[in-house]
């Protein structure tokens, strides 16, 4: 029926708009296809092809990592079609991806925290305040980098580090992981 | 020294060493002359528990202790019933001996010890009086002994809460005593000066309706002293009342004595007993049953949570009796005497644990100084020892294999199943409808029992008291465990307790006088109790729990436990998070809701009269009328509606005292001349 095909045509079906390139050319940030393939590949083969799911602790950053964090969820970087989500609670985290510097008040949280997740954990130090302390190491308020508090396995450095650069630091961390 | 002799000697022993117990308690000013009383009453017991395996073991026929004739005219007799029940009572007597030796020190301000250690010995002399006396009187007087010395002990503490319930109590024990005293006076023809043989002798000479009601007076004695439903509204009140020790005695020990009275008594005059008293108890036993155990899981006392389930363990036992009595009636003694051995054997388990759960109960609230469960909990932590010994006496309650009261009611659901072959309508249909009961009971007994176990002693306590509790002292916790111990034992060797059982288990053995024929009682031996089965059941989860741990092992090797603190969220976990014993047992009330009727009231009042929207609540939730609204207040107030209208013959008006007198003298002279 020509009718109803013009119908379902005409109504139904998505409609491509402007200029038929790739979105991802609008955007000033270059995303990282190369990196996004490989972090794929790697995670597929970590836990015999489950996925990776990730617990963010704020252990007192700026927020300006968790912005970052955040827009690893949008619909441009979309890491769930990498095979990594963001869970509730550390009972369900393989990673613990970890912001700031550790201050005092959250150390034991961050210490129950990573006691809490299932071992084994990769922890993630997000942020140079989370790598080293940064400008606010040797205050009387933090405790320092988060490698003084639970074992860290992988840092992206970074004030903040783009969605890019942790996509890429995932993937150069867990490149040797088995 | 034969067995006969040392039957001859420790039972009188016992109860000599208890008068010394008893006068000792009473001169005793400081705790050296207590502890001399608490040690002459274990004394005692071990003596009479000693006397009593003796007769038990050695087969003994019935023995004719020393008695004084003059004051009772019967003998002082022991058999194989008596020698049973005398068993349960000394082995508990003593466990509460050894108990109050220190709690009766510790707890000295609550009850007061000059009272409970003399009132202590009475209860058991006279408990033990009723189990040894062939005569009427004589098992009246210490019938009576025994309902007094409770009654006071009930009281002890003398609060006004425990002397309303040990009034009650006292109310009912007196209408049982009563009645009991009518229905000797019926079956003797008017004198208590009879042997309990005699009163058989007697009966085919009277009237049919005396009969009945002579069963009838003596039904309601026995059974209202054993809590059978609808007379059991006093246990739960009274029980939980008294010193934890004394409750021991009474839940473990009282209730069976009247089960002892109602089997003597039944076996005496009634050997067939009429079909429908054996339905009556059998149906009466069940119901009660039901509504015991479902209270028991609503009730949020420890102590009243076992007077409850005393109740259900109580109408079982009673239920298994009318079925016993219906099944030898309709000709098949051998699935008669199976149920009795059913009987005996939940009998001797529910003393065990019944007597170790109340002690073990007195030691929580002797650590926690509160025994409501809703204040309880972690306890298992604080009191690891004690809390084992109560795990393993909960399981032994729920009934769990393999323990004493798996084994009883496994045979009684085996002869249950064995009666759906006689083809009788009337057996198959008791049977099917005790079989679904018994189902019931068992699933709902577990439940109290996880609920009992589970709140007191797990999760984290729930008030300062249980907070700041520590592991009782050694001679508060040892008879528990000790109890424990021997309820397990009891399951384990269930097979092989035929010996401490009353056998043979038919009621013509037990009519004191007449002890039955070789032959009969070798057939009845064989028939009697228990099969391996239960035993090999709880071998086989045994079984099962070692290779789920072995496959563990085998199937994750290596695998480390990593012990770290509880995920909270951030927020600390603490006692208020906790699931309560209410909520616990919420979707049970929600399902129950018809039998267990609630009344919630709800009452909102406007804070400011113009204001409707901010308003002040209240809530009140109390148990709708139960047996005592619907049963024992009204017969209080036909009571003493009578009474009322008695006393305008006392308007202390002279004159019409002597016209009364006048009166009376004349219809005097008219009925005799």
């Amino acid at each position: 029926m020509p009718l109803a095909r013009l119908l379902r045509s005409s109504a139904l079906r998505p409609r491509l708009v402007g200029t038929g390139r790739s979105p991802r050319h609008l955007g000033g940030d270059r995303p990282a296809p190369e990196d996004a393939a490989a972090l794929r590949a790697i995670v597929s083969g970590l836990y015999g092809g489950r996925s990776l799911r990730i617990r963010a602790v704020d252990a007192g950053s700026t927020n300006a990592e968790e912005l970052e964090l955040t827009a690893l969820g949008n619909a441009y970087y979309d890491i769930e079609r990498l095979g990594l989500s963001f869970v509730a609670s550390p009972r369900h985290a393989d990673v613990l991806m970890v912001t700031g510097p550790v201050v005092r008040n959250l150390a034991g949280a961050l210490r129950a925290t990573y006691d809490a997740a299932p071992s084994p954990c990769i922890v993630v130090a997000v942020g140079d305040g989370a790598c080293t302390g940064s400008i606010w190491k040797g205050s009387y308020a933090v405790v320092g980098a988060v490698d003084e508090v639970i074992p860290v396995h992988i840092r992206i450095p970074g004030d903040p580090p783009s969605p890019d650069d942790i996509i890429r630091g995932l993937a150069a961390g867990l490149r040797g992981a088995r | 020294m034969t067995a006969g002799q040392a039957v001859a000697a420790g039972l009188p022993g016992a109860a000599l060493l208890w008068v010394f117990a008893a006068i000792a308690g009473l001169a005793a000013r400081g705790p050296r002359v207590r502890q001399l009383a608490h040690a002459l009453l274990a004394a005692g017991s071990a003596s009479g528990l000693l006397a009593s395996l003796a007769h038990q073991l050695a087969a003994l026929p019935p023995l004719k202790l020393a008695a004084p004739p003059i004051l009772f005219g019967a003998p002082f007799v022991v058999d194989r019933l008596s020698a049973f029940f005398l068993m349960l009572l000394h082995g508990v007597s003593l466990m509460a001996a050894w108990f109050g030796w220190r709690y009766g020190e510790d707890e000295a301000a609550k009850y007061p010890p000059r009272l409970v250690v003399p009132l202590t010995a009475v209860f058991c002399l006279g408990m033990h009086g009723v189990l040894l006396s062939s005569g009427a009187a004589s098992f009246l007087l210490f019938w009576e002994a025994m309902s007094v010395s409770s009654f006071f002990l009930v009281m002890a503490d003398g609060t006004a809460d425990s002397r309303k319930a040990a009034l009650l109590y006292l109310a009912v024990a007196q209408a049982g005593a009563l009645a009991l005293l009518v229905g000797i006076g019926v079956l003797g023809g008017g004198s208590a000066r009879v042997t309990l043989a005699a009163l058989g002798t007697g009966l085919p000479a009277l009237p049919p309706a005396s009969r009945t009601l002579a069963l009838g007076l003596v039904a309601f004695a026995f059974t209202s002293k054993a809590g059978l439903a609808p007379f059991h509204a006093w246990l739960p009140e009274a029980h939980p009342r008294a010193p934890s020790q004394v409750s021991a005695l009474m839940s473990g020990v009282m209730l069976k004595i009247a089960v002892y009275g109602l089997l003597r008594f039944t076996s005496i005059c009634w050997p067939a007993l009429p079909d429908g008293w054996s339905l009556a108890l059998a149906a009466l036993g069940l119901g009660g049953a039901v509504v015991a155990v479902i209270s028991a899981n609503i009730a949020r006392d420890i102590k009243r949570i076992l007077a409850w389930s005393s109740v259900e363990n109580l109408g079982l036992v009673f239920a298994m009796f009318g079925f016993s009595a219906l099944a030898g009636a309709h000709g098949h003694p051998r699935l008669a005497s199976a149920i009795l051995g059913a009987m005996f054997l939940h009998v001797f388990a529910h003393a065990l644990f019944k007597a170790g759960l109340f002690l073990g109960a007195g030691a929580v609230l002797h650590g926690a100084h509160t025994a409501k469960i809703e204040d309880l909990g972690g306890l298992a932590n604080r009191m690891p020892r004690l809390s084992a010994a109560m795990l393993a006496l909960a399981l032994a309650a729920a009934p769990l294999p393999p323990f004493g009261a798996f084994a009883a009611e496994w045979l009684l659901v085996e002869s249950l199943l064995a009666s759906f072959g006689t083809g009788e309508l009337l057996l198959v249909a008791v049977g099917a409808v005790l079989l679904t009961g018994v189902a019931f009971l068992a699933g709902m007994a577990v439940f109290a029992m996880v609920r009992l176990f589970a709140f007191t002693f797990l999760a984290e306590p729930r008030s300062a008291g249980a907070r700041l509790a520590a592991e009782p002292p050694a001679p508060l916790r040892s008879p528990v465990a000790v109890l424990a111990l021997a309820g397990l034992a009891l399951g384990v060797l269930a097979p092989w307790a035929s010996p401490l059982l009353p056998i043979p288990l038919t009621r013509a053995a037990w009519t004191v006088s007449a002890p039955p024929a070789p032959a009969a009682a070798r057939a009845a031996t064989a028939a009697a109790p228990v099969s391996a089965l239960p035993l090999a059941l709880a071998a086989a989860l045994a079984g099962a729990l070692v290779c789920a741990w072995l496959a563990g092992r085998l199937l994750a090797p290596g695998r480390r436990v990593r012990r770290v603190r509880t995920w909270d969220c951030g927020q600390p976990i603490d006692a208020t998070m906790e699931y309560t014993a209410t909520g616990f047992s919420a979707p049970l009330r929600f399902f129950l809701r018809d039998i267990v009727t609630a009344e919630k009231h709800l009452v909102f009042s406007r804070v400011h009269p113009a204001n409707p929207w901010i308003t002040r609540g209240s809530m009140e939730f109390r148990k709708a009328a139960g047996a005592v609204e619907r049963i024992y207040l009204p017969i209080a107030g036909f009571i003493e509606g009578v009474g009322a209208r008695l006393k305008l013959l006392q308007n202390g008006v002279i004159q019409f005292y002597v016209a009364l007198m006048l009166v009376t003298l004349m219809l005097t002279l008219w009925v005799a001349l």
